[in-house]
């Protein structure tokens, strides 16, 4: 993986830029010394870590509009981060490049429970949202399992989800507003507490852009009325098909429940010594399917969903009978990563999604690359849409372990897409899947969506050397060759 | 005018090939259910995409359906009902408001993002697009997403071709989501609830955990709009919120949404046949909420029609600064159909002010091409949005060549 080279008029202007900004932040908004910028080296993708030119913290919309227009000004690269949570290395760092980190934006700005919604800055924790309003009855959906520390602007840049998503859809499908900075300084408000965008739908678009469109300054999101009830039915399989076919069975009877997570045995005996959540250590996959709604709906509904467990062939069958329990049952899911952190020095988490039905072919395929690999792996499965989270264990203090793991990580993602899935489901592409973009997408595919990039940054300062694999101009990208003088065309049919 | 109709892609690439090299404009269309929809443009050609119909893909288990974008709507609701699933933002018919026959196409409804009263609750049309195919105005077929649910990978161009009035890119191929339809659909009719109580009795059943798939209000003059004679005949504003789901919760949830209903306190006129609440069954609560998506009330009068998106805190202010001729709102206040006079502006000035102090937008839905021709259709942007859009159009459509000024003067 190789960013851009770093540029050497940047580097030359470094000690400027720094006077700069000083001129309008706070002494403890700028950070230029190598021992405080090594915190922000990296990301949640550990396996890559880059030192920042500087880091900024600014603490007003005023300030970032100071930051980005000085640095279009100056032609430096800059690279937003939120709390660096994220999986991809969309954070990651450039040595000729401004981290812009925007965690002093942490207040909630209004509460608004008759528009069901939430105004807040970006650097507010996804969890805090909920907090905020769970005593009026209310939550914000999307839950990744990051929510304790990453950030709502965060969560945009990568439109990411949690294991609610089938029913509640991702952050995309749960925000209103949002306020961006561009690269020139300038503000835009895009959508407010109104449904749908007038106009092209930029709120979407920035929604998942990793970063690379604007800065996200305010965030309105859509906040729902808490269920009255949520049960959880806890189902042990003997193989992963059954599962599977447990998962479709449920919903072509009709019922979307709120959550289905499926693990792996590895991914259960992983999480059973961690936190003891009473996972079946017989089951080879353990499917976690949770139904919330009114009391009567929950109850009839888990009932339907135990029996279509049993008839698939499910050789353990539990329901919640109270809230703790309930919670007890998603403290192993929940908590799968940092349990699978402690059977290896490092690990690699894959993020790629495929149709549902493929699941057993290929992580019949995925153990096939763990064995030619040496290198083990742990399944999570967000299982109702298809969002699948292989865990790569390895250690990086080993010879060639990294190389390892980055090329089994390659060959999982090429397989879901050749099983008609794609690159990333929730994580974004970052550095880490950049270079496999071509896997899914022709030339022209990116070329347009490069195009995109040059409406918002014409000079592809922001955030560069994520998502593309290869960086064009945008002139070169604008071009376009038309042949003049050519006849109308006789077989086109006209009426 | 020509009309070119490409049955492949190939036709589709010659036609857009032949705009690009004599500086051709082109209108796309599909079955032209909404041709009063838009600002008025001048084109030199028109390419009919119904020749590029038919479902691809469905794979109920999967939630998905891939069709060619100009299916006919019909076509894929049948398929859809046929096994029990349906589009759960509940697609909008706006045939009847422009005086044609038809459902329209998927193309034509992804091209205009439109979303009915379902929108509270599912999400709008863009929520459910998964993935698209298209041809830019740079003669380039692309796609963007896929089919499946969760994908970041790269932008999401699906957001942003949804409601893009074809500006963009001549959509081929559409991916979308499907959900499982409801066994049991009832409506809650509240008669005599008027202003501020309609409003606060749809907040509240929408900060119900009873998940209220529908909230809307009408006002008397419009309830005498409905089509249905046994709501017309109601002299009275009429306040409904649909409940959707399995029948064996259904009644438990009704009841539950009674009793709210009745600790709101709202002091109702109960009428004789019709004591403050009466409880609708599926086939009346289907027909009803029909009319309220396909906007049916305003559909035969003359009416100027506009569309106001904002907070639902907003819907009496607004209603009462436009003082229109007739008006209701969906989205639980959130949605405002505003009738006006044909005449002058329609309003424009008035509306817009209304919106601009309340926040969101008001788009100009119907109205006769001459005022369509003067007064903006679409939202004015301000300065930085409006760099925006012109800086995207560019991106996909640097000759201007597709559908050039349906949204706005030059884009
Ligand atoms: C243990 C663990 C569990 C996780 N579980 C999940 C999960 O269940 N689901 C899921 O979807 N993700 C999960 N993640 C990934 C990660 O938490 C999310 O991607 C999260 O949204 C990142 O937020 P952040 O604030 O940490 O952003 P960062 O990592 O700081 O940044 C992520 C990207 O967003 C950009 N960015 C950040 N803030 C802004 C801003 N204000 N304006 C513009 N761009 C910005 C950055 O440039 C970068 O490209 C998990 C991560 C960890 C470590």
């Amino acid at each position: 993986m190789d960013l851009p080279p770093p540029e050497k008029e940047i580097l030359d202007n470094r000690l400027r830029l720094i006077r700069a900004f000083k001129e309008f932040l706070p002494e403890s908004s700028v950070i230029a010394d190598e021992p405080r910028l090594r915190a922000y080296d990296c990301d949640g993708l550990t396996a890559y870590r880059q030192l920042p030119m500087v880091v900024v913290l600014p603490e007003t919309v005023a300030q970032v509009s100071r930051i980005l227009r000085l640095c279009h000004e100056m032609n430096v690269k800059v690279v937003p981060r939120g709390a660096g949570t994220g999986l991809s290395g969309g954070a990651l760092p450039l040595p000729d490049g401004v981290l812009l980190g925007m965690a002093k934006f942490n207040q909630i700005v209004d509460i608004d429970l008759d528009n069901r919604c939430v105004v807040a800055q970006p650097g507010v924790t996804n969890l805090a949202i909920t907090e905020a309003v769970e005593k009026d009855g209310f939550y914000y959906a999307p839950d990744p399992s990051s929510q304790i520390a990453c950030t709502i602007g965060g969560n945009v840049a990568e439109n990411s989800g949690g294991v609610h998503c089938l029913k509640y859809g991702l952050t995309t499908n749960n925000i209103l507003g949002l306020e961006v900075v561009l690269m020139s300084g300038e503000t835009v408000r895009l959508g407010g507490k109104h449904l749908d965008a007038d106009g092209y739908d930029l709120l979407g678009l920035m929604t998942g852009s990793e970063g690379l469109l604007g800065v996200i300054t305010e965030v309105t999101v859509r906040i729902l009325p808490k269920p009255t009830l949520a049960r959880a039915a806890l189902l042990g399989f003997p193989d992963i098909a059954s599962a599977g076919q447990c998962v479709a069975d449920i919903i072509s009877a009709g019922i979307i429940p709120a959550g289905m997570e499926l693990m792996d045995k590895a991914a259960v005996s992983a999480t059973e010594a961690f936190c003891q959540p009473g996972y079946p250590q017989d089951a080879e996959a353990v499917l976690i399917v949770e139904l919330d709604g009114t009391e009567t709906e929950v109850d009839a509904l888990i009932k339907q969903v135990s029996d279509i467990a049993r008839a698939t062939g499910a050789t353990s069958v539990r329901t919640s009978a109270d809230e703790d329990e309930r919670l007890l049952f998603w403290a192993g899911r929940k908590n799968a990563f940092p349990a699978v952190g402690r059977l290896s020095p490092d690990y690699m988490c894959m993020d790629g999604t495929i149709p549902r039905h493929q699941l057993p072919s290929v992580l019949t395929e995925i153990e096939r690359l763990s064995q030619k690999y040496g290198l083990r792996v742990v399944n999570v499965f967000h299982a109702g849409d298809g969002n699948l989270h292989p865990l790569i264990l390895f250690d990086s203090n080993k010879p060639d372990q990294i190389e390892k793991t980055e090329a089994f990580g390659a060959d999982i993602l090429k397989l879901c897409v050749a099983a008609g899935g794609v690159l990333s489901g929730e994580h974004g592409i970052g550095v880490e899947k950049r270079d496999l973009m071509g896997e899914m997408f022709t030339d022209i595919d990116l070329e347009q969506q490069q195009r995109v990039k040059c409406a918002f940054d014409p000079q592809g300062r922001l955030n560069p050397g994520k998502v593309f694999p290869k960086l064009h101009s945008c002139a070169e990208l604008g071009k376009m060759h038309v042949h003049h003088g050519k006849m109308p065309f006789p077989n086109l049919p006209r009426f | 005018m020509d009309v070119f109709k490409p049955s492949t892609s190939d036709e589709l690439h010659d036609v857009v090939g032949w705009a690009l090299a004599e500086s051709k404009k082109l209108r796309i269309q599909g079955q032209n259910s909404k041709s009063g929809l838009g600002r008025p443009i001048e084109a030199d050609a028109i390419v009919d995409l119904s020749g590029q119909s038919g479902i691809t893909l469905y794979e109920p288990g999967e939630l998905i359906l891939r069709a060619k974008a100009g299916t006919p709507l019909q076509e894929i609701d049948k398929t859809l009902t046929d096994a029990g699933q349906q589009l759960a933002f509940e697609p909008p018919r706006w045939g009847a408001l422009y005086g044609s026959q038809d459902g329209g196409t998927l193309g034509g409804l992804v091209a205009t993002n439109l979303s009915g009263a379902r929108r509270v609750k599912a999400g709008a049309l863009r929520d459910h697009l998964l993935g698209v195919e298209a041809v830019s105005g740079r003669n380039e077929a692309f796609k963007s997403g896929g089919r499946v649910m969760k994908n970041v990978s790269g932008y999401d161009l699906p957001k942003l071709m949804a409601g893009s009035y074809g500006t963009l890119g001549i959509l081929t191929e559409l991916t979308v989501k499907v959900m499982p339809a409801a066994e049991k659909v009832r409506t809650l009719m509240i008669a005599g609830a008027s202003g501020r109580n309609a409003q606060a009795l749809m907040t509240a059943a929408m900060q119900s955990p009873l998940e209220v798939s529908g909230a809307a209000h009408l006002p008397k003059v419009t309830v005498a709009m409905s089509a249905l004679p046994e709501i017309s005949g109601i002299d009275q504003g009429l306040t409904l919120l649909r409940l959707e789901g399995y029948a064996t919760s259904i009644g438990a949830r009704v009841k539950a949404l009674q009793e709210l209903v009745a600790q709101h306190g709202v002091e109702l006129k109960p009428l004789s046949g019709h004591a403050g609440v009466t409880v609708l069954d599926d086939t009346t609560s289907l027909r009803l909420w029909r009319e309220v998506s396909d906007v049916s009330f305003f559909a035969k009068s003359d009416f100027a029609i506009w569309r106001v998106s904002t907070a639902p805190t907003h819907l009496s202010s607004i209603v009462a600064t436009v003082g229109a001729d007739a008006w209701y709102c969906d989205w639980a206040g959130g949605l405002i159909w505003l009738a006006v006079a044909p005449e002058g502006a329609a309003d424009a000035d008035l509306v817009r002010q209304a919106v601009n102090r309340a926040g969101g937008h008001a788009t100009l839905i119907r109205a006769p091409e001459a005022i369509r021709q003067k007064v903006s259709v679409f939202h004015p942007q301000n300065a930085v949005a409006a760099t925006l859009t012109q800086n995207i159009k560019n991106a996909f459509d640097p000759q201007k060549i597709l559908n050039c000024g349906r949204m706005y003067a030059d884009v």
